[in-house]
């Protein structure tokens, strides 16, 4: 009898898995998606070092914004439950998903070629534009915003993160410039009061929040060629998950799932 | 001792082997990079022609040229040294890669679902325009520029063997016979002794055409007919491909072609 009941388990077992591992077309997944389907959760990396709103939001240990939100839609229509590790910087959430920790990592992440050397890319579902945090008076006239390569006078100092690929990035549209490196935007912000720093270089958003309450700070508009293509980073032992997440990014553009998805955290 | 010694060296190497297989922000590489890193070269099939100036400019035994010079940069952006095989045509540039004996092929390689079906492609990384090599006294009213279908004609087309215009041509000019020449000197002779109506190429090849010779002028198409031409990259190297689309799009590769292509005079 128990011998009965354990062929039945195994029965019923093999053919649940069985269901559950064909699409809703009843076709079999592809390997790298049904390796995900089989384990039951997709493992998604996300810098919680800090809130980057509205993509990053930390409330406390608490994570949510539109890369977790993206990440569990993701997770729903793979079949599987979301599993996130936080990763400490944007760098080490690479490194989870390059050392296969992770699948994929969902997390404001700029789709840089130097990252490339160890993941895939998606297709951008970004396009952040950069700008230039300044004083009112910031005097742009001379400069031709709409070039790749924008020619300022040799001492003018442009800050960004340390670290970060905004701080290379100076190098290559600015070139005459002084890219000075900054650990703490806040003090970046008063470098800028102070005549110390002519200019920070930031995403929108971060600069939307820099200069909120700093009524003599604007935000100084580059041209389109200064945009960061934000993407979703993927094992490179995964590539039919990576082919599959540009399908399904290219298909949900402008659907009903995604404008809700980015009218909840208000990115337009 | 020797065995220690031996031991010694195996840690050694392994430390520096491990350290070289680090990307500049010390993350470890992917399989397909790590290949090429721990190789130590790029191989890019380059097909050298005559005709292929400013892209391929053959100097003696050098090569040069915007092809040659994206190489170049491409390579020292992946910290590797340049090996160049020289193709004989076009479809030898993308066997060579094909045969997994180069990496890539820069080489004003045309993106055909035919090639594809052995290689992968990049994103273009030029607009190349076309045109008809024709007799001035051609009667050109029998062509139009702006329409996917050039002439409904039976005209008969040179084009170069070995090339994606062969296929081109195919489409084009549905009602044509495809003259089929082994360099565009030979395809001159045939326009020369009318075994060709007009000669289909890109518009750099047109241009140097027809300034030396006052009987010919070069029919150019309009904006439907314009070639984007990729980078081919082998089928075993996805990441590879990834990198370079990344690569082409991302601000420095942007700049680095925007100051090749100057340094060239290529528009």
């Amino acid at each position: 009898m128990k011998k009965f009941i354990s062929t039945v388990c195994l029965f019923m077992g093999i053919s649940v898995t069985g269901l559950a591992q064909q699409t809703s077309l009843g076709l079999p997944h592809a390997k790298d998606i049904q390796q995900i389907v089989q384990r039951g959760e997709l493992r998604v990396a996300i810098c919680a070092d800090s809130s980057v709103p509205p993509f990053i939001i930390m409330n406390g240990n608490q994570l949510s914004g539109y890369d977790a939100d993206l990440s569990q839609v993701i997770a729903t229509h793979l079949g599987v439950k979301l599993h996130i590790d936080q990763a400490s910087s944007y760098d080490e959430a690479v490194s989870f998903v390059a050392s296969d920790k992770d699948d994929i990592a969902d997390s404001n992440l700029t789709a840089s070629y130097e990252r490339a050397f160890s993941v895939f890319f998606t297709n951008p579902y970004y396009i952040m534009p950069l700008v230039l945090v300044a004083k009112n008076n910031f005097d742009t006239s001379n400069f031709q915003m709409a070039q790749e390569v924008i020619s300022t006078s040799s001492s003018l100092n442009i800050s960004a993160l340390a670290n970060s690929s905004n701080l290379s990035y100076i190098k290559v549209a600015f070139p005459q410039a002084i890219a000075t490196p900054y650990t703490d935007l806040s003090d970046a912000v008063q470098s800028v009061k102070n005549n110390e720093y002519d200019a920070i270089l930031l995403d929108k958003f971060t600069a939307q929040q820099a200069i909120f309450g700093e009524g003599s700070l604007s935000i100084f508009k580059l041209g389109p060629a200064h945009m960061d293509p934000l993407a979703i980073a993927v094992s490179v032992n995964r590539p039919q998950l990576l082919m599959w997440l540009n399908a399904y990014l290219a298909s949900a553009e402008g659907q009903a799932e995604q404008t809700a998805l980015k009218r909840k955290v208000r990115l337009e | 001792m020797k065995k220690f010694l031996c031991k010694a060296s195996l840690l050694i190497c392994m430390s520096a082997t491990c350290f070289a297989l680090e990307s500049p922000l010390g993350l470890p590489y992917s399989k397909d990079i790590k290949s090429l890193v721990k190789r130590g070269d790029l191989r890019v099939a380059i097909y050298a022609d005559s005709s292929l100036s400013p892209f391929v400019i053959i100097n003696g035994k050098q090569l040069e040229g915007y092809n040659v010079d994206m190489a170049r940069a491409i390579a020292a952006e992946l910290g590797v040294k340049l090996h160049i095989d020289r193709a004989t045509s076009y479809n030898d540039a993308v066997a060579l890669v094909a045969k997994g004996k180069d990496d890539i092929a820069i080489s004003n390689v045309t993106a055909t679902p035919q090639r594809a079906l052995s290689v992968f492609f990049t994103e273009p990384y030029y607009s190349m325009p076309q045109g008809l090599i024709i007799q001035k006294n051609f009667d050109a009213s029998k062509l139009n520029a702006n329409t996917r279908v050039v002439s409904e004609e039976s005209l008969r087309i040179g084009v170069e063997a070995e090339s994606a215009y062969v296929y081109y041509v195919s489409l084009a000019f549905p009602h044509a016979t495809v003259v089929a020449y082994a360099n565009l000197n030979q395809g001159l002779k045939d326009l020369n002794n009318n075994q060709c109506d007009a000669i289909f190429v890109d518009d750099f090849s047109g241009e140097q055409v027809i300034a030396g010779e006052s009987a010919l002028t070069l029919f150019r198409l309009g904006d439907v007919h314009i070639d984007p031409v990729t980078m081919v990259v082998s089928s075993e190297k996805p990441q590879l491909l990834n990198w370079l689309n990344l690569y082409l799009n991302s601000l420095e590769g942007k700049v680095t072609q925007a100051t090749l292509k100057q340094k060239v005079q290529l528009p």
